[in-house]
């Protein structure tokens, strides 16, 4: 496949940018003209999508998997930006993700949307997204991505705060919005010293310096190490390790890792949809994505491996710590998501790029559904609490039954989407090249809170007696069919990566995409004993959580009362909220009010205001001078003559004695 | 080479003579016939709006190309005046001077759009904002000294009318403020002026001194500025009279404290004016004449100004945090904003010239998008602060959408041509050797959020308020037009940043060039 495709890469970006701009501007009192353009615009997406990749997957023996088109899109002196687009195996699976998941979100949207005011206004800001994400997955070069992650920040405050009304949800975008701004300000710089230091070097020469292919390549010829000693380290990094961990920190905040996760459990303010499709499968993943299409920058630095690694382990666990005790539904997904994001990120850290977007791609599938479950389920409690659900396996067999698949994928059950992501995962922590027996126990103990929680909130949900108002009922079908949909992938598409079955397949080996992803052979072989542990793991929590909450065979609130200290330090978020807001309104706007006090009163009451009083008053000193009388006048002029005479005297007497 | 004439005048003097002729018609209209005030008004900017696309057009049309091809130069227009002081008029354009052009006809096109409700004195109100807008075009078509510091004078004094008369908040001390400032910047600029035009005259021995550009730029290559006076270098002496001059109202840290005062208390089409394009009078006169006139003194000051945006950048916007007056608000990001113009010219690249060139253009169409927006609804609320305000998107959700446009293009947000040249100005910053300059131009962005992002919600997010159920919206076209053609220029621009850098980029070549031959020498 060459460029000669390039129209249908081109028609994936740009076909939900063109339904966001028809269902905004012109149809966006036609409700259900507004949702059926912004579905066929994702809906084209995916079409394209699915082309390009069996393309790609057919490519015969030889020919290249993937191709990039590029336009200039700033010149100036010796500094060029492209604007392109990469269809290769990685950004097609990655497009495949988001158009996969986003289509039927989409469709799901349709009813669980009907008859809020501002209908057109929320599939133009989807489409928005879409577009946004999509531009980052067929990202050619460094700044096209950033500019696209502000963009899918821009969408992801758009919709969180869509009900502007509501000051919580008005709130939250602003904290995702700002949050994602700190990461973006590592991503940046990142970005601009990776640019020169790279530019500077004469062995760069004719390479694009933003450029991923270029990059690249020039890493794979052993360019890092010239650029390592090109300049001294700075803050005890070499340069490129440095740039790695600064290009990072952009994913750190669009991926919600610790410590910039904070924005991503408030953004659950936004509608369900919202939630699935963005803070759920793809634009959190996001940051996952762009680290594997990046790995090159991390490969050759183990130290920076080991940073991402970390990050990763700790949010896995500290989410889903947190989760264990949260009341709210989307809250409990939302922890939940945040964990499974810091395994991907723990997963890029270990093993590289490929475990990493595999665990995303299973996840984007049932962590949509799960998402899209809890929407039925608020759309017919008209809550979020799920102290004031339960009993709905009765009034919901559907959303039910899409649940269970989808808790069952999420804690692993053997055979679903999520048993073969996570146990290639725990592979790499027990057998890979950067091995870590400390992060191992993090993954196992992880997958056992993971399960205890997740059956927690089942239990609560589903099981017992109906504890809320009124009288739920099943979701229409253009919910429930969407999640149907998902299903299927949630159960179904971790085989594709299972190593027994696909081990040897052309699809899975040589290099992943244009920036010569590797394919880790070693991760791939399925070790029975490591994955009969992380099971074993997983029905602990899972039997434990069971026993609490479905049997109810342990009284949860006496253990509760017995470790009161511990669920307030769960329950609070560790007080990493508190301690942010502390920040800003404390330290931020101390000094913001400072520099306004030293703004108003010493630069222009004192400064300037002196300045103009300095001058009145000389004016009015000088004023003196010109009093209009007379007397004054002889008086200063008498004066005046005295010292010239006196002067005229003086200076004659030293003349004379010289 | 043909003179491209239009009824005897280049395009360049049309620019210039049209809003003259507009203000002439204006003053012999009766002050009873409102509409037709606004109308003559409405003409005259649509075709001066007119020109400048036509010139940008030229402009991007002669890239690439032999300067025998060249539309441009045809475009010059010099006629004699004053020969024994030298003084002509003298006009032309490059790149840059294109982009301003079509800048101004921008802005006062919407403008003269957004002020179509001012019912006081209506024909004063449109004749000092032509005057000032004829001003403004003589300073970015203007060759000859004489023309560009007497333009320069021209723009400031209508101002002080347009504040005094129809402004709000405190107006008398904030017109005061701003013509002090602005004419003492102004005189300091002068006697640099005049340092440069005696100096080249005393070189040259020439019969007649000159003001002509041409001839200040032969007299620097033959070496008249090279000497020295008392043990220093006549460029390093006499560059900041200029820097500093002009930068007043840039507005360069610590010189800019007229210029939030001064956008709160105008009236909406003079702030967007003021923010818009008076500013950017400072900015240019630095590129255009500073620069070149002087290279060696722009080499030794320019770590000067690279130290001096970071508190415009950092200060600028941490200031812009505490406020509570929107107007307030945009006054002190616009102060924030322009120290990245600043940055990207001390970064002495042509990347970063560029990238400041290509700002002025984008903040001054962001900047007039938002002094209109808070004028549309304080004309009917009468409050601009934050407490008092709140949830008006429920009302005026129009309104509301292109506030929210705004706020992330003035945030810097891909799509909008803010963005793009702020990156530019960044990457130009680091390139230029400016790297910690280049960090906290990038740290910048985060207080620049916070404070847009505080002011959306603060206005126009949040429950619904009864206090506003009157409120108005923008419905018909004519009303929507303003805004909508100011964020379709955004857009327009971001998506596609090429349709200006590459006009921009000679001129920025050019002095990136000079600068680097000057320092090198």
């Amino acid at each position: 496949m060459g460029p000669e495709l390039a129209p249908f890469a081109w028609a994936i970006l740009f076909a939900p940018l063109a339904a966001a701009g028809v269902a905004g501007l012109l149809v966006r009192r036609r409700r259900g003209l507004a949702a059926a353009v912004a579905v066929s615009g994702m809906a084209v997406g995916l079409l394209c999508t699915l082309y390009l990749l069996a393309r790609s997957l057919g490519a015969g023996e030889g020919e290249p998997t993937g191709f990039v088109h590029n336009v200039d899109w700033i010149r100036a002196g010796a500094f060029t930006a492209r604007f392109g687009v990469v269809a290769d195996r990685l950004s097609l699976l990655m497009a495949l993700v988001v158009t996969g998941v986003g289509t039927p979100i989409f469709v799901y949207s349709i009813g669980y949307m009907h008859g809020d005011e501002g209908y057109g206004r929320f599939f133009a800001c989807l489409s928005l997204f879409a577009f946004s994400m999509l531009g980052i997955v067929l990202s050619t070069n460094l700044l096209q991505t950033f500019v696209f992650w502000e963009l899918v920040g821009l969408s992801s405050y758009l919709l969180i705060g869509f009900w502007f009304g509501k000051d919580s949800a008005v709130e939250a975008g602003k904290k995702a919005f700002m949050v994602n701004r700190v990461g973006d300000f590592g991503f940046l710089t990142g970005i601009i010293l990776l640019c020169w230091s790279a530019a500077s070097l004469p062995s760069f020469a004719g390479r694009n310096p933003l450029d991923f292919a270029d990059l690249a390549a020039f890493y794979r010829a052993g360019g890092y190490e010239e650029l390592a000693k090109a300049s001294p380290h700075l803050l005890g990094l070499p340069v490129p390790a440095l740039a790695a961990l600064l290009v990072f920190c952009g994913a750190v905040g669009k991926s919600a890792q610790f410590p910039l996760h904070v924005w991503l459990p408030d953004a659950m303010e936004g509608p369900t949809p919202v939630s699935a499709l963005m803070h759920a499968a793809t634009m959190v993943a996001a940051g996952v994505y762009m680290i594997c299409r990046v790995f090159f920058l991390f490969e050759p630095f183990p130290e920076a491996l080991h940073a991402v690694a970390w990050i990763g382990g700790l949010t896995a666990f500290m989410a889903a710590t947190i989760a264990l005790v949260q009341t709210d539904i989307k809250k409990v997904l939302a922890y939940s998501t945040l964990s499974q994001l810091g395994y991907m990120v723990m997963a890029v850290g270990l093993a590289g790029a490929t475990a990493g977007m595999f665990h995303l791609t299973t996840h984007a599938f049932f962590k949509a559904l799960l998402f899209l479950c809890s929407g039925s389920v608020i759309h017919a409690c008209h809550s979020q609490e799920i102290t004031e659900m339960g009993g709905l396996r009765k009034a919901m067999p559907s959303t039910f039954w899409t649940w269970i698949i989808g808790t069952a994928a999420l804690v692993a059950v053997p055979g679903t989407a999520g048993f073969f992501s996570k146990d290639e995962i725990l592979a790499a922590a027990a057998h890979g090249e950067h091995a870590s027996l400390p992060l191992l126990v993090v993954g196992l103990v992880t997958a056992g809170l993971t399960a205890f929680y997740m059956l927690r909130c089942t239990a609560l949900t589903f099981f017992g007696e109906y504890r809320g108002h009124g009288h739920p009922h099943e979701s229409p079908a253009v919910m429930t069919l969407p999640l149907w949909f998902l299903a299927v992938p949630a159960l179904l598409v971790g085989w594709l990566g299972f190593p027994l079955l696909f081990h040897g397949h052309p699809w899975f080996q040589g290099e992943f995409g244009i920036t010569g992803v590797k394919v880790h052979e070693g991760p791939h072989e399925f070790h029975l004993p490591l994955a009969l542990v992380g099971t074993a793991f997983a029905a602990a929590g899972g039997i434990l959580g069971w026993m609490v909450f479905g049997a109810r065979r342990i009284d949860a609130a006496a253990w509760k009362e017995r470790l009161l200290p511990l669920h307030t330090l769960l329950s609070r978020k560790y007080f990493l909220d508190e301690f942010y807001l502390w920040l800003v309104r404390t330290v931020q706007q101390g000094i913001a009010e400072c520099s306004d006090f030293f703004e108003q009163n010493v630069l222009i009451r004192g400064v300037v205001d002196g300045l103009s009083a300095a001058v009145k008053a000389s004016g009015r000193a000088l004023r003196e001078l010109q009093t209009g009388s007379i007397h004054t006048y002889v008086r200063f002029a008498l004066a005046g003559s005295v010292l010239v005479v006196a002067w005229v005297i003086l200076s004659a007497a030293r003349g004379g004695n010289g | 080479m043909e003179p491209v004439r239009f009824l005897g005048l280049s395009p360049l003097s049309w620019v210039v003579a049209i809003p003259a002729l507009t203000t002439l018609g204006i003053l012999f209209t009766p002050s009873a016939a409102k509409n037709a005030v606004r109308r003559i008004a409405l003409a005259g900017m649509t075709l001066t709006f007119g020109i400048a696309i036509w010139i940008l057009v030229q402009a991007a049309g002669d890239v690439g190309l032999d300067a025998s091809a060249r539309v441009l130069p045809r475009l010059a227009q010099k006629v004699e005046w004053v020969r024994e002081l030298g003084i002509s008029w003298n006009v032309g354009a490059d790149g840059m001077g294109a982009a301003m052009v079509f800048l101004t006809s921008i802005v006062i096109f919407a403008g003269v759009l957004v002020s179509w409700s001012v019912e006081d004195r209506t024909k004063e109100f449109y004749l000092s904002l032509i005057a000032l807008v004829t001003g403004v075009f003589g300073v970015f078509v203007s060759r000859d000294l004489f023309w560009f510091y007497f333009s320069y004078e021209l723009a400031v004094i209508p101002m002080y009318l347009l504040i005094g008369i129809w402004g709000s908040t405190n107006k008398e001390y904030a017109s005061m403020k701003l013509t002090l400032y602005l004419t003492t910047g102004a005189v300091c600029a002068l006697v640099g002026l005049l340092m440069v035009y005696f100096r080249a005259w005393a070189f040259l021995k020439t019969p007649y001194p000159s003001f002509d550009l041409d001839y200040i730029l032969m007299a620097r290559d033959a070496g008249a500025f090279d000497a020295t006076w008392r043990g220093m270098d006549f460029q390093v002496f006499a560059f900041p009279f200029l820097l500093f001059g002009f930068g007043a109202i840039a507005p360069m840290w610590p010189l800019h404290t007229w210029s939030p005062m001064g956008h709160a208390a105008a009236p909406s089409a003079a702030s967007m004016l003021h923010a818009g394009v008076l500013m950017k009078l400072g900015s240019f006169a630095i590129l255009r004449i500073a620069v070149p006139a002087l290279p060696e003194g722009a080499v030794w000051w320019m770590p000067v100004v690279a130290v001096l945006c970071m508190f415009n950048i950092l200060y600028g916007g941490l200031v812009a945090i505490a406020q509570k007056d929107m107007k307030f608000i945009v006054g002190y990001s616009s102060s924030s904003h322009m120290g990245y113009v600043l940055l990207g010219i001390a970064s002495m690249t042509s990347l970063g010239i560029n990238g400041a060139i290509f700002l002025m253009f984008a903040h001054g169409v962001m900047t007039a998008l938002a002094f209109a927006l808070i004028g549309f609804f304080y004309d009917q609320t009468h409050v601009r602060t934050i407490p008092d305000l709140g949830g008006m998107s429920h009302q005026i959700p129009f309104i509301g959408t292109a506030f929210v446009f705004m706020s992330m293009a003035s945030a810097g947000v891909p799509g909008f041509a803010n963005f793009a040249s702020e990156v530019m100005v960044m990457f130009g910053a680091w390139q230029g050797g400016l790297k910690w300059q280049a960090v906290v131009a990038v740290l910048g962005i985060v207080p620049t959020g916070v404070y847009l992002l505080r002011a959306v919600k603060g206005a126009f997010f949040g429950p619904r308020n009864p206090r506003w159920d009157g409120l108005r919206d923008a419905v018909t076209p004519f009303q929507r037009l303003p805004f909508l053609f100011l964020i379709s220029v955004l857009l327009l621009f971001g998506f596609w940043p090429r349709l200006l850098t590459d006009v921009i980029g000679e001129s920025a070549d050019e002095l990136a060039g000079l600068l680097a031959r000057a320092g090198g020498g």
